[in-house]
């Protein structure tokens, strides 16, 4: 034993030491250096084409008239759409169930000849709502190029009838139009939408793991006796702040990456940001901490750890909004950090919002801290007996 | 003989695995409480908006009034300004804005196709989508109504009129998730990831070394392969189990369409286990201390969930990771279910991923008796592994 009982560590051995259990340790190496940076590049590149473009339909036309293939012909210049031909409708049917095919699009018989003579004939289209995000996309890009079609069928027919000013016959075919924009996500860009939020969802879970790793490397015989005898709050702080220092850097790193190396637009303010990036990082800590000294064993606290922060993307309420979720749920979702972190970073980045307007987010992120109190409470009735250590000295 | 020594044996060290006996039943039951959780009220509705109203007229009204009605919508406010609307929306006190242009009512009149304008906050995208369908289905609705109006005034029948509005019509219908759920979407697929994260984190708790450097006793007994076979099939045994509860009771439970039948199911769910306890003991075999199997577990759920194609289209995902995703069992799994339970397919149909996951199950199998067997031949690595050990720092 290179440290003797009586004499105690000096701040610059308890900083060595963290730094040697990083060296010598490949797996926290990894996991603070190259492994989040390939899950961070790796997921964004998942949606890096960041729309979807020319999705598959498959038209099933029982008309065969010049009509139904000039209707043909517009859906597929939709941007979103792609028509594939196929034999029949079985075919088609069979295409939607495997998913080959996005939508199935049926064009009734004699639809010219319905057409012509005004009776109004219905296309029936069906699409696949199960991929929700592809259904979502092309029933709006179905309704948008078969509406356009039916304004310009309707144009002509006006036009043809002897009215003769377009201007006239657009505005008795379209009577009103619509401009739709969406804010704060220009393009509509996907990847922006879940990455932004899968990445902190990500990194949430790497905090807990790293944190549970390093505090279980002081585990002697499944228990903390031994560590915490002595300068236990020395101990304790000089590991949290060397691993949190490192793991607040990486969090800036991920958020460097987002909003320089993506290009996605940062309109609020870097400071708040960072600080709660921080205090997510530090609240972090305080429920890895709880939970080791509770638990005295690495694989059950990285069992809770993995409860409350596995599922934190569903609960942050990007993808789903908070509003619609039940008051389970809701509860649930305060007591994973990353979640306030979230809410901060859509308002800074997207918003570009006030600090003032972020508050009650980091408010409650350092709300976590009072877990230290019930850890330096634990700590003084389980670990630190005055008895015992001084029936060692 | 041997068998029946080696199957108890593991059988009892699985039994006194707290750790493991923790992931696989009480993360399970946990995970299908916990996860279909948000999701529980399926589509938001009645999203609040505010309406800026600069035309004042009765037609402007009675959008406003029509909007109200749609069940995706609530006009919680009207203000005079974009910026008031701007406000609101940065406070998350409303999730979009419509602007009824000047002269809205005389312009419709007069047939010169005045424009609604409508955003929605893009940073929530189910919200958007569902503030801009319930917007351009109100105003399609009206449209429709002016157009029929405007016949009958020229003197059309209005039983004709509102058969005419539209010279071909178009019924968009959803297909399989016909209710467009939320929950339906994500819990089957996320469910058969979370059973293949569980199987990696328990076969690794199993079978990776308590503490580093300690060599497995049973490859000093048995042949590494009858060591991958007994636990593949008491994992698969056990798997079976939990997959017909999550698949039959909890999705069940959930409400949640199911259209394949057991024996297929069963049939699919096979090979899938069979693969992914052969992946899960090759990377059991590779780490170095079994508490990085959770680890592992973990931090992969996030990716695969992703890689699966059923987030984001299969064709959109760039080539390498949709080959390296075809590595995990997960994916075709996720995708031939998908297609099995929630839409309609057939056996025949999903042939492709079911051969893709015998072939996995062969590839992981052969690949885990390789390196349990090199593990037990290779020389023990104590130099190395202690140096690795963070406790040697203080003792």
């Amino acid at each position: 034993m290179p440290h003797t009982d009586d004499s105690s560590l000096s701040l610059r051995q308890l900083v060595a030491q963290q730094w040697a259990l990083l060296r010598d340790n490949r797996w926290l190496m990894a996991m603070l250096t190259w492994l989040p940076l390939l899950a961070f590049v790796g997921v964004w590149w998942v949606f890096s084409s960041g729309l979807t473009r020319d999705l598959d339909i498959a038209v099933v036309d029982h008309d065969h008239s010049q009509l139904s293939r000039s209707l043909i012909r517009h859906y597929d210049a939709s941007p979103t759409l792609k028509v594939v031909s196929v034999s029949g409708e079985p075919e088609a049917r069979s295409l939607l169930r495997t998913g080959e095919v996005s939508a199935l699009v049926i064009i009734p018989r004699d639809l010219e000849k319905h057409t012509k003579l005004a009776h109004a004939p219905t296309v029936a289209a069906y699409y696949n709502s199960q991929f929700m995000v592809l259904g979502k996309q092309i029933n709006s890009a179905l309704r948008q190029s078969h509406g356009t079609f039916s304004a310009k069928v309707e144009v002509a027919r006006a036009l043809s009838h002897g009215n003769t000013q377009i201007l006239q016959a657009l505005g008795s075919a379209l009577p009103i139009r619509n401009q739709i924009s969406a804010l704060y996500n220009g393009n509509s860009n996907y990847a922006q939408f879940i990455v932004s939020a899968a990445l902190p969802a990500f990194w949430q879970i790497l905090i807990m793991a790293v944190m549970i790793l390093v505090l279980g490397a002081e585990l002697r015989d499944h228990s903390y006796k031994a560590w915490l005898a002595k300068q236990a709050w020395q101990k304790i702080t000089v590991k949290l702040l060397f691993f949190g220092s490192l793991l607040w850097l990486q969090g800036v790193l991920l958020c460097t990456l987002m909003f320089h190396g993506f290009d996605w637009p940062m309109r609020g303010s870097w400071s708040v940001l960072l600080l709660a990036l921080l205090l997510c990082v530090v609240a972090s800590q305080a429920i890895a901490l709880i939970f080791m000294l509770l638990f005295q064993d690495v694989a059950r606290a990285l069992s809770f750890a993995g409860a409350l922060t596995a599922p934190s993307f569903a609960f942050m309420g990007v993808t789903f909004p908070v509003s619609d979720m039940p008051w389970f749920a809701q509860f649930w979702r305060q007591l994973i950090p990353i979640t306030h972190y979230i809410e901060t970073q859509v308002s800074q980045a997207n918003y570009g919002a006030s600090a003032l307007q972020s508050l009650p987010s980091l408010q409650a992120l350092l709300l976590f801290t009072v877990t230290f109190i019930s850890a330096a409470w634990l700590i003084r009735i389980r670990f630190t007996q005055p008895g015992t250590q001084e029936l060692r000295s | 003989m041997s068998w029946w020594v080696l199957l108890r044996l593991e059988l009892r060290r699985i039994l006194a695995n707290r750790a493991l006996l923790l992931t696989v039943v009480g993360g399970l039951l946990l995970y299908a409480f916990l996860y279909p959780q948000p999701y529980i009220k399926q589509t938001p509705l009645q999203q609040p908006i505010t309406v800026i109203n600069a035309d004042g007229s009765q037609l402007s009204r009675q959008l406003i009034r029509m909007v109200n009605a749609s069940p995706l919508l609530e006009v919680t406010s009207q203000v005079a300004s974009i910026e008031q609307a701007q406000q609101l929306l940065v406070e998350r006190k409303v999730g979009g804005l419509l602007v009824i242009p000047e002269n809205f009512y005389r312009d419709v009149l007069l047939g010169r196709s005045p424009t609604l304008s409508y955003a929605g906050d893009a940073s929530y995208f189910l919200v958007y989508g569902t503030i801009v369908q319930g917007l351009a289905e109100t105003s399609a609705t009206l449209a429709a109504q002016v157009k029929v109006a405007k016949m009958v005034v020229d003197g059309v029948p209005i039983s004709l009129a509102s058969q005419l509005h539209s010279p071909l019509q178009l019924s968009t219908n959803a297909a399989f998730n016909a209710h467009q759920g939320y929950l339906d979407y994500v819990i089957p697929a996320v469910f058969i990831v979370i059973l293949h994260q569980t199987l990696l984190i328990a076969i690794g708790l199993h079978a990776s070394p308590t503490k580093p450097a300690i060599k497995p006793n049973l490859v000093r007994f048995f042949p590494a392969w009858k060591i991958v076979v007994v636990r593949s099939l008491l994992f698969v045994a056990i798997y079976w189990l939990m997959s017909s509860f999550y698949i039959g009771v909890v999705l069940d439970y959930y409400g949640v369409h199911h259209w394949a039948n057991v024996a297929d199911i069963y049939k699919l769910l096979l090979p899938f286990l069979l693969a992914a306890s052969g992946l899960a003991m090759c990377i059991a075999s590779l780490l170095p201390k079994r508490d990085y199997a959770t680890i592992v577990g973990l931090m992969t759920s996030l990716p695969i969930v992703f890689a699966c194609g059923f987030i984001w289209p299969l064709s959109s995902i760039p080539m390498p990771i949709n080959i390296i995703a075809d590595l995990i069992p997960a994916k075709p799994m996720v995708l031939g279910m998908l297609k099995m339970n929630q839409m309609g397919a057939s056996f025949s149909e999903v042939q492709h991923h079911f051969t893709h996951l015998w072939s996995l199950a062969g590839c992981y199998f052969a690949l885990a008796v390789a390196m349990i067997y090199w593990q037990s031949t290779s020389p023990p690595k104590v130099d190395a592994a202690k140096s690795a050990l963070p406790s040697s720092l203080s003792e």
